[in-house]
């Protein structure tokens, strides 16, 4: 048993910080830095995704034939780490580590060849139907319906909580297409173009003042049968591959220790209000240091299981403990932050983005104009993509055999 | 021995039940997104029935309400998730205009034609009431000041700021008009939608000084604490009843999702929590207060004990709440921010929990 890297993947980690240090700008480190909300804006976004596409790494978790990386686990974990270490813009999910997979593993060569070359170049910025109203964590209730009418689908009802549904050019959802069956085996995967008359985006708003979520009302919308990945029926096994990837493959712990590391240092500058530094106060300190165990702990989770998955076996329900613990720990770290920063904490601006020459001038520090919107924001963790609760249940039954 | 509510207390709480109904969260939202993050014409209907004067000694022009009376009124307040500062705008200047010997200023607040608004914290300082970042200088005239003051709350709704700064070592309130020369104000959104502002001065001269030193300021920060303390009370049974409404109505799995064991022990630990918090309060606000020791330490206990009760309580709350409960479009949402700025009014729960341990 060892924890340490090859030779061959300290080579590749000095590949990647050298392009890290090439390429990385000011502007786009500033940008993820001051972005607050889940989803960093695609102005940032898609210019650090452009970048990576450029260098062939912007596709880590495909295969290597449909434009993968073909890098080992460990690779792709020294990769986020390097990322997350240089503070880079973390790329939206949507399409390349939801749909972009599910059309590697379900799709046509014909679906392949249309839509994951738009994907990688980020020529096409995707959204996602799953939740709905009646739907949150009982997702297989889900009630928009498709019927098929001569060559097109044609799609009604609704979709909730759809992050950035007013950017996106594509929308992939769950849709009803069988009511007489098991409620999972009436679902069916399409892909459908957001610009049409029968699609209307609605903003949600959320505490913190972002605009990230959206309402997607599907009245008489269409999509051609040729976008619907795998057959009809399918779609619920689809959604639950789609899902482990949303939970689990990425690493959580190096852009956690990453904020740790931010909050021991402002924890040096900070004073305590009662002679020295917040640092100094020893209830402070040990509430600090608790999250950095966890967050070690953490790595060394992940760290198994790309182990495992170096060794060829699936990915499981392992996916679930690692996106309980993460966003849990996320949690933590942003109600440290906040007490941390004292009074300066409470501001909430309402402005944005809070990057580039518009942004208003922060009170105190940039740090604490961004930590209460963190703090309102990253309560969704323990929510999208399966709350605690759903993430429990799957454990309990699949790994504890309750 | 009695805990019920007197016919009064009835009184003052139904009156703010009706005051603050029709704000719906819409409403709430519209009201805190404006300019000044309230509407001084509603500051007016609150004086109009008494609420600020409640703070004040009848001998003062007041009503003479009780602390009791004023923590059950912020209480009703949190309890409607009212968007009203009425805690840090109304009974705080009043307690400090009255204690202080400042009339003519005190009888404009009790009426509520003046805002007045205290500056104490200072960035250096957290939450320490000391004033070391703001400097008062003798001279001739009187006094005039100089340094900065942060999150001073309703910034731009006042029309007098009461000033902490140090005089040769000891710390006192200065009265400052709105357009005294050389003041200057940066506003800024807290996560309750008001706008507190970060305010300097630079050898302004003050109206007049308060009749106050430290222990006075530590007794007016005492007070507020408790009254924090009621508002979050308020805050969380609603966040507790919303909750508790939504669970049962909310179905998943084609079942209310209140059905399930998992959530429903949770809520139980919720309602606890608030028994306590609200057991708490009462203990504190039914302390003698002819021990100021006594007194001061039950109130920053119960500060730093129902603050972290309703964090608590609001975080479960939107958990339950799922999606909805992130949104700005539920009163869930509301009380959780209100919670967090009242939570670190007067100091947070570590700086509040240390001063209960430390006056053991």
């Amino acid at each position: 048993m060892d924890m340490d890297f090859s030779s061959q993947d300290i080579a590749f980690r000095n590949e990647v910080r050298a392009f890290l240090q090439n390429n990385l700008t000011d502007r786009l480190r500033d940008g993820a830095r001051r972005t607050p909300s889940v989803f960093v804006e695609p102005d940032i976004g898609m210019e650090w995704h452009r970048i990576l596409y450029r260098q062939g790494w912007v596709a880590p978790h495909w295969p290597k034939e449909d434009g993968g990386t073909g890098w080992s686990p460990t690779q792709k974990f020294i990769f986020e780490r390097e990322c997350a270490l240089a503070g880079a813009p973390a790329l939206s999910i949507l399409g390349l580590r939801l749909v972009g997979p599910v059309i590697c593993a379900f799709g046509t060569p014909e679906q392949k060849a249309r839509f994951l070359p738009r994907i990688l170049s980020g020529d096409d910025y995707w959204c996602q139907g799953y939740s709905e109203p009646g739907s949150g964590s009982d997702l297989a209730s889900l009630k928009t319906s498709a019927r098929l009418e001569g060559g097109d689908y044609v799609i009604n009802g609704s979709k909730i909580w759809t992050t950035h549904a007013h950017h996106a050019d594509w929308i992939f959802a769950l849709v009803r297409t069988d009511a007489t069956v098991k409620k999972q085996a009436g679902i069916t995967f399409l892909l459908v173009p957001m610009d049409q008359p029968g699609i209307s985006v609605t903003p949600i708003p959320s505490m913190s003042g972002d605009h990230e979520v959206n309402a997607v009302f599907f009245t008489d919308a269409r999509t051609s049968a040729e976008n619907r990945i795998g057959a009809e029926g399918q779609g619920w096994s689809i959604a639950k591959f789609l899902l482990e990837n949303e939970r689990g493959g990425s690493c959580y712990a190096p852009r956690l220790l990453q904020s740790i590391g931010r909050l021991e240092q402002l924890a040096q500058t900070q004073p305590s209000g009662s002679g020295g530094m917040i640092g100094h106060d020893p209830r402070f300190r040990d509430r600090l240091a608790r999250v950095r165990l966890e967050a070690e702990a953490l790595e060394i989770t992940e760290l198994r299981i790309l182990a495992e998955l170096a060794k060829g076996r699936a990915p499981g329900p392992q996916t679930s403990l690692v996106k309980l613990l993460g966003s849990n720990i996320g949690q933590r770290i942003d109600t440290l932050r906040l007490e941390l920063l004292g009074p300066d904490a409470l501001q909430l601006p309402l402005e944005r983005p809070l990057y580039g020459n518009e942004a208003p001038e922060p009170v105190g520090s940039e740090d604490a104009q961004t930590a209460m919107i963190q703090y309102l924001n990253n309560r969704a963790a323990t929510i999208f993509g399966g709350s605690d609760e759903v993430q429990k249940n799957i454990i309990a039954k699949t790994v504890l055999g309750l | 021995m009695n805990f019920d509510l007197s016919d009064e207390h009835h009184m003052f709480v139904s009156a703010i039940e009706r005051f603050a109904a029709p704000i719906d969260v819409a409403a709430r939202r519209r009201l805190r997104l404006s300019p000044a993050g309230y509407d001084r014409a509603r500051w007016t209907q609150l004086a109009d029935m008494g609420l600020i004067a409640l703070a004040a000694g009848a001998d003062a022009g007041g009503l003479g309400g009780s602390a009791v009376d004023l923590a059950l009124v912020a209480q009703a307040i949190g309890a409607a998730n009212a968007p009203d500062p009425l805690i840090e705008l109304g009974i705080l200047p009043a307690l400090l205009l009255e204690r202080g010997g400042a009339g003519a200023a005190l009888e404009g607040v009790l009426a509520g034609t003046t805002i007045a608004t205290l500056a104490w914290t200072e960035r250096g300082q957290r939450y320490s009431l000391n004033a070391t970042g703001m400097k008062a200088d003798q001279n001739a005239d009187g006094f005039a000041l100089t340094g900065e003051k942060t999150m001073v709350p309703g910034a731009l709704l006042a029309d007098l700021f009461i000033v902490t700064a140090d005089v040769g070592g000891a710390t006192a309130c200065f009265l400052v008009p709105k357009d005294a020369p050389g003041l200057c104000l940066r506003a800024y959104r807290l996560a309750d939608g008001s706008i507190a502002g970060e305010l300097t001065l630079a050898r302004t001269p003050a109206t007049a000084r308060l009749a106050l030193d430290n222990a006075g300021l530590a007794a007016m920060a005492a007070d507020m604490r408790l009254y924090a303390a009621a508002e979050m009370v308020g805050l969380s049974q609603r966040l507790l009843d919303d909750t508790l409404a939504y669970v049962k109505q909310r179905e998943q799995f084609g079942i209310a999702i209140g059905s399930f064991q998992a959530l429903q022990h949770r809520l139980v630990d919720c309602y606890a929590r608030q028994e306590q918090s609200r057991s708490m309060l009462y203990r504190a606000m039914l302390t003698d207060r002819a021990d100021a020791a006594t007194w001061h330490r039950a109130a920053a206990g119960a500060k730093a004990f129902i603050g972290e009760n309703s964090n608590a309580i609001a975080r479960e709350a939107v958990q339950m709440h799922g999606g909805m409960g992130i949104t700005d479009e539920l009163a869930i949402g509301h009380a959780l921010k209100r919670v967090l700025v009242l939570d670190r009014l007067f100091g947070d729960a570590d700086t509040a929990l240390a001063d209960y341990a430390l006056a053991a």
